[in-house]
């Protein structure tokens, strides 16, 4: 029986090419869409989830006494006491990130790489490889360093012959390899080139033995068995000790990755949930394009139904019989789509930075991949399947199924939903790109452009004045400051601030950093009192600070007066315009900006002409090696670190701009189908008024109307959705463009357009021929 | 074997009801061939279904094989018609994409026959029939008294108590429509009942029996027996 359905299938697939293409390449392209969607949700599901250890590893998280989230940032001194104090944690972790890259040197070798500071139980709580060394003493000396399998192939060429030799760090302290690591899973959103020891940092940075100063990451892993909850309530107070007042509460280290935005609970998860709605629309679409085609066609197969029953089908065996075909159909489609798939990988590897690998992809991924396949079958099917085996014999030989009747309401029901969703997709689609470019271009209140960073390394922080000097004289170069912060990313922020009139329990935040002299001119920042920084003399600190912070103090005449920011006395002396200095996503901060400070303070940033920027490039590059030999010239563009900002915005607008493109056009081809059935059905109609006289015209648009006015229903429906959606994600912006009321408009035209170009082809086709021959076809 | 009294059916749609079969009564009986016969419209065909277990009457009684089985379900139907009850129909009703083995093998798919006896059972028919040498064709390759033949094959292949022909010569041509009547002549000569419907005088001279029906105007009343 089952190859009988087999053979039928397939005969039933060559003797209708063009339904079969229609299906075939609907099917598949829904598969596609909704397999790479699904594979790249996966691999982000899977991100940090390999250690071994998970279920007992979290990351520690503030809250203010209200439960509010705050931030990741901890006490860098807060590993130590929880581990001290609190049994059920078996093991801690502090963690910081090196603000910029560090430089390493070996002989002749010096390089640049990223990574981190941990403390002791770092390579036990989480799961590497380690290649060489002794996992019990990667960080036990001060001056010992963790390096990755890259970074010893890159000093030592192996491995092997990297263990116990040593690096100079930063041209100044001479480390030793203790161990060579490798990552256990390329899932990992940890991906640093080399670990130094916590305790190291103590010394350089006194402020971090201030309960008070946050930044530091915390990572916990429990004993066994441990009820996290009861842990959180038993630390309520915790930090009260230490007079801060802030909760501590811990979250899974596996949910890091997709919820780092504990704010408000989201993240990275937002987009796979957006996706995973995609692709479950884009499915829909296509099993609706193989649902209307199968009813529409479904006369032709009348007959073999009727026989079917006559010779003792069931209802049920006929049911079994047409969800089989639809599988086979989509298990068809599937080795189509896993084609497309393999052939495009590469690019969407390329776009979303993942590794997905066709060939490596997990048992219980493939699994679900036939299990989508099969469901997918049985969701196209199930409608022409029950419809079908509903057919009555006696009218099925009295030629009384009439099946556009029937299931014309269920056919255009379903079109318009097919519709809906594309001018959902497609007004969304706009509109994020709409609103990427705004936040792209925005004036943010400091030039990005034409704006260099440079990190002032060891040697060129002692000779900074000679480095500025020296710059000011390259042709092209316009002016030159220095400061802590590379002004569009995470910033710490701190409650230490003292000013007149603070009241006692005013516990606002400021974000602090350092600038110098022409720092408002070259990030062209606009002054609104005062005057910019000029002196860099600790016992006589000036302050900036903008609008916000201003507003946060309650300030009206900020200009002389004094000011403390952790600790450090001084006087305010300018207050300037209000700048973005992270994401569009934040407001803006109360900022304070001082006029000297720590090691942080290490980023030069150079305003330059739109010359020849190679040319004041390379003149730079040989003023750095003159004064700090020992470090590899290293520059950055701002705007483009700008744009990296929103890297997952455009990424989410690339993807979802292509997915609504096949969305569309899966759409498309289903309106093709219904066409051409039209078009048989109205065979007869047609001929009749071609013999009366009807024209071209008057018989294309006769077919066209009905699709027209199914088009419109979707565009009328789909509109106020796409707003409602889109008025939502807009408002998740602090900076956002006005609702462009232009995109539905134009949205309803492309789509229309679309569908006509569609349609026109089969109707004119049907419009031209002979009446002759289709009234004798009758 | 097949007694019917008073069969009523109507046809009911929005506006009015029609009467296609009149409490009409007959009976057949094992090994006969009776025909059919009527006017367009006279009720001939909703008999045939109703015979052939296809249709469900509205009244009277249908007895089968001394079973009532007016008020049988779908499946008890479908069930008693596979074993028991073989059809040819006008347009024969083959699908295109079977072959002719394949067509007929079908029937004996759905009593649930194994492969082997599959096999043996269809060869075994269409030798019969005499269109072996055709049985890796599709229908469409075949002419239209061949089709029958594939048709009749069909319908015999289950051993079935019953023949129901519904106009089988309708769509052939004189010579190939004697050859299909002198086909159902034979077997029923070897044992097959066989119920008719047709238009036709000359082939309903086949049969022993023609029981005539009379659509007047809306109301089918008359049954005319006539040996």
């Amino acid at each position: 029986m089952i190859r009988n359905y087999f053979k039928l299938t397939w005969r039933n697939i060559k003797d209708n090419k063009m339904l079969s293409f229609l299906n075939i390449l609907g099917l598949s392209s829904g598969l596609f869409c909704f397999l790479l969607i699904y594979l790249w949700i996966s691999s982000e599901n899977s991100i940090d989830k390999y250690h071994t250890n998970i279920n007992q590893l979290y990351s520690v998280y503030l809250t203010n006494s209200e439960g509010t989230p705050f931030d990741y940032g901890t006490p860098s001194l807060l590993y130590k006491e929880l581990k001290l104090k609190v049994p059920e944690i078996e093991a801690v972790t502090a963690m910081r990130n090196n603000s910029s890259n560090s430089t390493f040197s070996n002989g002749e070798k010096v390089l640049k790489q990223e990574g981190n500071f941990v403390s002791k139980d770092f390579f036990s709580m989480f799961s590497f490889n380690i290649l060489e060394g002794n996992k019990a003493e990667a960080l036990s000396s001060p001056n010992a360093i963790a390096i990755s399998k890259e970074m010893a192939e890159l000093f030592f060429g192996d491995p092997k012959s990297a263990i116990g030799q040593s690096l100079t760090y930063e041209n100044s302290k001479a480390l030793k390899v203790s161990i060579v690591y490798e990552l256990s899973s390329p899932n990992s959103s940890e991906k640093s080139a080399f670990y130094l020891p916590f305790n190291s940092l103590f010394a350089d940075n006194p402020w971090m033995n201030e309960w008070k100063n946050l930044g530091t990451y915390t990572f916990v892993q429990f004993t066994k068995g441990a009820d996290v909850n009861l842990v959180e309530q038993k630390l309520k107070s915790f930090l009260l000790d230490y007079n801060l007042g802030l909760e501590i509460k811990f979250q899974p280290y596996g949910d890091r990755y997709l919820y780092a935005n504990i704010k408000n609970g989201g993240g990275k998860i937002e987009y796979v949930r957006l996706f995973g709605i995609i692709a479950f629309l884009i499915m829909l679409i296509a099993s609706i394009n193989f649902m209307n085609l199968a009813s529409a066609g479904s006369i032709k197969r009348a007959k073999e139904i009727g026989v079917r029953k006559v010779l003792g089908a069931g209802k049920n065996s006929l049911i079994a019989q047409f969800l089989g075909e639809a599988i086979l159909l989509s298990l068809s489609s599937l080795f189509f789509a896993l084609i497309f798939i393999a052939l495009v990988l590469p690019i969407f590897n390329q776009i979303t930075d993942k590794n997905i690998d066709l060939a490596n992809l997990p048992l219980a991924t493939w699994v679900m991949v036939f299990v989508i396949t099969i469901m997918t079958g049985l969701l196209s099917g199930s409608y022409p399947a029950f419809l079908l085996s509903s057919f009555k014999v006696t009218d099925i030989f009295k030629k009384k199924i009439d099946t556009s009747v029937r299931t014309k309401w269920i056919r255009k029901g379903l079109v318009v939903f097919q519709f809906t969703i594309s001018v959902v997709f497609i007004s969304c689609m706009i509109i994020i790109s709409q609103q990427i470019d705004y936040v792209k271009n925005k004036d943010i209140g400091f030039d990005r452009e034409n704006l260099l960073a440079i990190t002032l390394s060891e040697d060129l922080q002692q000779n900074y004045a000679a480095f500025k000097s020296g710059a000011l004289q390259i042709s092209g170069i316009k002016s030159v400051t220095k400061t802590s912060h590379i002004p569009l990313g995470e910033y710490g922020t701190s409650p230490e601030v003292i000013w007149n009139g603070k009241a006692d329990d005013d516990g606002s935040l400021f974000t602090g950093m350092v600038g110098s002299l022409d720092f408002t001119e070259t990030y062209g920042v606009e002054l609104l009192m005062g005057r910019g920084l000029i002196h860099n003399n600790p016992d006589n600190i000036e302050y900036l600070i903008n609008e916000t912070a201003m507003k946060q103090m309650k300030m009206e005449q900020p200009l002389g007066q004094p000011l403390s920011f952790w600790g450090n006395s001084g006087t305010i002396v300018g207050v300037v315009k209000d700048f973005h200095f992270s994401s569009l996503k934040e407001s803006i901060f109360p900022l304070i900006i001082r006029s000297e400070g720590y090691s942080e303070f290490n980023i030069a940033f150079i305003k330059y002409d739109t010359g020849n920027i190679q040319q004041t490039l390379t003149a730079l590059e040989s003023l750095h090696s003159n004064l700090n030999p020992a470090f590899p010239f290293e520059y950055r563009f701002i705007d483009s670190e700008y744009d990296q900002l929103y890297k997952s915005e455009s990424t989410f607008y690339k993807l979802s701009t292509y997915f609504s493109i096949l969305a569309i056009l899966i759409s498309c081809l289903g309106l093709f189908g219904l066409v051409i059935f039209t078009a048989e059905q109205k065979t007869k109609e047609i001929g009749i008024r071609k013999v009366l006289g009807a024209s071209v015209f008057t018989i294309t648009s006769l077919i066209t109307r009905d699709f027209i006015k199914l088009i419109l229903a979707g565009i009328v429906i789909g509109t106020p959705m796409a707003w409602y959606f889109m008025n939502n994600w807009l408002s998740n912006y602090e900076y956002r463009i006005d609702m462009p009321w232009w995109v539905f408009g134009l949205t309803g035209a492309l789509i229309i357009s679309i569908a006509l170009f569609t349609i026109s082809y089969e109707s004119i086709k049907a419009a031209i021929a002979n009446p002759v021959k289709s009234l004798r076809n009758e | 074997m097949i007694k019917i009294k008073n069969l009523e059916k109507y046809f009911t749609s929005e506006e009015y009801k029609t009467i296609a079969l009149n409490k009409i009564s007959f009976e057949v009986n094992k090994g006969e061939f009776v025909s059919i016969m009527g006017p367009s419209g006279s009720g001939k065909s909703t008999l045939l279904n109703i015979l052939g277990l296809l249709d469900d009457a509205d009244g009277g009684s249908f007895i089968f094989n001394d079973k009532e089985v007016i008020n049988y379900s779908e499946r008890k139907r479908s069930t008693l018609r596979k074993h028991n009850i073989g059809f040819v129909f006008q347009s024969f009703n083959l699908i295109d994409q079977l072959t002719v083995f394949e067509n007929v093998e079908l029937a004996l798919i759905y009593t649930g026959v194994k492969k082997n006896d599959r096999k043996k059972k269809v060869n075994d028919v269409l030798e019969r029939m005499q269109i072996m040498h055709r049985r890796s064709h599709f229908p469409q390759q075949l002419s239209g008294g061949q089709q029958q033949r594939v048709a009749v094959a069909r319908a015999l292949v289950n051993d079935p108590k019953l023949i129901l022909a519904d106009e089988p010569t309708g769509n052939l041509d004189s010579k190939t429509g004697n050859e299909v009547m002198e086909l159902l002549t034979e077997l029923n000569n070897q044992g097959s009942t066989i119920i008719m419907v047709t238009h036709s005088e000359h082939d309903a001279k086949y049969s022993n029996r023609i029981i005539r029906m009379l659509d007047g105007e809306k109301v089918t009343e008359n049954v005319l027996v006539n040996y």
